[in-house]
């Protein structure tokens, strides 16, 4: 009989991070996977991870936070995870208890933080990529530009900002990129509205019509899906507008024409890099609350792809100088990646 | 065909439930998926497990309730598609109420009691008004609540959203959420040890349903909503006030939705979030009222069939490849069986065209 022979070479059933395999689990925020964001990148970072390290991928898709207590509780309960990756802060409450229910299980949460040894937290720095794309908007307000379909007005400085939600976290969005903008020229002027909430695209369109009415040519938004209607008013005014969150001019292409640039974070960063500790082993290097920023080269401000190699020569050696003076410490950005006091 | 007798009824929606789950295995093998895995997977995600019966039942409490919901109004002749918008505002008037009334009652089971009963009052005195005005609007307005109660459920889902997002988010939240409720208000962990399922959830739910059929069977006043309902002429020739009746119609629905809104509060989250999240009870009460002949005891096995394959679709979710999005093909399925026919023909009653069972 060779039942003993058979049973000797796979009965490596350890659960969890050690071992030749790591399961990890990764469970949707409400927008749910395909959405061209959040989802997809937090997804493509334990991709890239898998490149390096025997990596098992289980993606759960749940679109109602009522469910995320039991989904959560029902991964952690299998104890086949190393990780168990949440997308969005709409998993935080759940994971309160859940994080204290199952002290074994790794988790990590993207956007937000829960106090517990298992849970590592990640944020990107906001602040920091809002105040390079204000100094895209800084340099480009003075440069005579009129490719794509819009036009500065080099005569004046003025340029605008439309948030979502006036709240401390957009306010960060907010001060940095004029800090920016200022950081380029201190004479620039800022106009800055904010919509009440993160989906009404008219009124995002009417407040960003509105500035470049008043002689703005260039908008930042941190609105989230609202942002559509800051391009669709630059489109329409002839004007520019600067992306954020992700490179808009691919997600939205029908734009491109006038998104000079976009604020980015790089949601696969984080994601590559938990799932990269669990594998091997090092869990304990990332628990706790994470900011990835310029330094882990997680924020950045690219150019829309309509305009790379069109914008002047000082964008790039603007952003450029601004990121090592961050870097360095010389430059000082207001606020921090989750708020302003 | 309305008036087939209740073994009929019991074939016809067995019968439709087996089709469809049979054309579902057919879908599941021409995507390329193995039928004799799936339906294992139907079963342990359903029934499987403690944990999973715990899961159907937390569905099928909440299935029960809505369904129950829509029954009454069906019944009685008028359409509340609003069930999801009364769910979502006595859900949050649950939350308001318990957060607010707290500090004034003593910590600890006594006040955890009192908080529940003040916490589900509140939430079907929500329900109820907030589903009376579609009923006034169509009583002494003429407004066709179909339309009406689908604006509302937007209203609420927008009101409650921005709500939880402003004013009434929870103090260091950095999500859109509200304060939770305070340890000691909520169901206790009887038989099963789930996080989100009690069976007092379960027992309130059936016990609504029974209460709300004697209601309509028994009593003079339930006999009057389904009469005005449906024979209105003869309603108001034995005196009843029709128009005073769809009002009623639509506040006792919304009281039932209200019920469900808390239970949904008090034994699933713990807290309210943004609505857009919550799930589309109110909406699949619909079907569930349908499968069960608007009946208010048969929304009891159709909201058990409801809840055990959004379980097994969650199980499937977490445990499976196959895309959790067959589960909800093979609910529409079950649900174009059984109420496609039905839907029409009570458009076909209630407009006055089609002939049959007049």
């Amino acid at each position: 009989m060779s039942l003993a022979g058979c049973l000797g070479g796979d009965d490596s059933d350890d659960s969890g991070g050690s071992g030749d395999g790591t399961n990890i689990a990764i469970v949707s925020s409400p927008a749910g996977f395909d959405d061209n964001a959040f989802n997809d990148l937090a997804l493509g970072g334990l991709e890239s991870a898998k490149e390096d390290h025997e990596i098992e991928i289980n993606q759960v898709e749940e679109t109602q936070q009522a469910q995320y207590q039991s989904t959560q509780s029902e991964l952690a309960q299998s104890g086949e995870y190393g990780l168990i990756v949440l997308v969005s802060y709409n998993h935080t409450e759940a994971l309160t208890q859940n994080a204290a229910d199952y002290p074994d299980q790794n988790w990590m949460l993207i956007n937000d933080h829960v106090e517990e040894d298992n849970v590592a937290g990640y944020i990107w720095a906001n602040h920091q990529m809002s105040y390079l794309g204000g100094v895209l908007a800084g340099t480009m307000t003075t440069e005579e530009f009129s490719e794509g379909s819009g036009v500065t007005a080099p005569s004046s400085p003025q340029i605008g900002f439309v948030g979502g939600v006036d709240e401390s976290l957009i306010n960060a969005y907010e001060r940095s990129y004029v800090a920016g903008a200022e950081w380029v020229n201190g004479d620039v002027e800022v106009d800055v509205g904010y919509i009440g909430n993160y989906t009404d695209t008219d009124t995002a369109a009417d407040i960003a019509s509105s500035q470049y009415g008043a002689g703005a040519d260039i908008v930042y938004h941190a609105a989230a899906a609202a942002g559509r209607g800051v391009f669709e008013a630059a489109q329409a005014e002839g004007r520019y507008a600067i992306g954020v969150d992700s490179d808009q001019s691919q997600a939205l292409p029908d734009f491109q024409d006038v998104i000079l640039g976009s604020a980015v974070k790089y949601i696969n960063e984080g994601t590559r890099e938990a799932a990269t500790a669990v594998a091997e082993d090092d869990f304990g290097s990332i628990t706790g609350n994470n900011t990835l920023s310029l330094e882990q080269e997680a924020v950045d401000c690219v150019i829309g792809q309509a305009f790379e190699g069109n914008l002047p020569d000082a964008v790039g050696q603007n952003i450029q100088e601004a990121k090592q003076g961050i870097l360095d410490g010389d430059i000082t950005v207001p606020c921090a990646a989750t708020g302003c006091n | 065909m309305l008036k087939m007798s209740f073994i009929e009824r019991l074939a016809v929606s067995t019968v439709a439930t087996v089709l469809a789950l049979l054309v579902g295995l057919v879908v599941v093998a021409v995507t390329g998926y193995d039928p004799v895995v799936f339906s294992r997977n139907l079963l342990e995600g359903s029934v499987g497990s403690e944990a999973a019966i715990a899961r159907t039942l937390m569905f099928t409490t909440l299935f029960i309730l809505t369904g129950v919901s829509v029954a009454i109004a069906f019944r009685a002749g008028v359409f509340n598609i609003g069930v999801q918008g009364q769910f979502v505002i006595g859900g949050f008037a649950t939350v308001l109420a318990v957060l607010k009334t707290a500090p004034l009652l003593p910590e600890g089971t006594i006040g955890g009691v009192v908080l529940l009963i003040v916490g589900t009052l509140a939430a079907i005195v929500a329900g109820g008004v907030y589903a009376a005005v579609p009923g006034i609007l169509k009583a002494y307005g003429g407004a066709n609540e179909i339309v009406t109660t689908i604006m509302l459920n937007f209203i609420a889902i927008g009101a409650v959203g921005w709500l939880v997002e402003g004013p009434f988010r929870g103090e260091g939240q950095s999500a859109p959420n509200t304060e939770r409720l305070p340890e000691y208000v909520g169901l206790p962990q009887l038989i099963y040890d789930s996080p989100s399922f009690s069976i007092i959830g379960l027992g309130i739910a059936l016990a609504v349903a029974a209460l709300i059929a004697v209601l309509l069977r028994r009593t003079s006043f339930g006999y009057d909503m389904v009469t005005s309902g449906h024979q209105e002429s003869a309603a108001g020739y034995a005196g009843v006030d029709a128009k005073r009746m769809i009002v009623a119609t639509m506040t006792v629905s919304g009281m039932v939705a209200g019920i469900a809104g808390a239970v949904f509060t008090i034994m699933i989250q713990g807290y309210y979030s943004d609505p857009a999240g919550i799930g589309t009870y109110g909406y699949d009460a619909i079907a569930v009222s349908l499968l069960a002949a608007n009946n208010p005891l048969g929304a009891i096995p159709a909201g058990l069939l409801f809840g055990g394959l959004d379980s097994a679709g969650s199980y499937i979710g977490i445990s499976s490849d196959v895309p959790a999005q067959l589960i909800d093909g093979i609910i529409g399925l079950v649900v174009l069986f059984i109420s496609a026919p039905e839907l029409f023909r009570m458009a076909a009653k209630r407009t006055g065209l089609g002939g049959d069972e007049q």
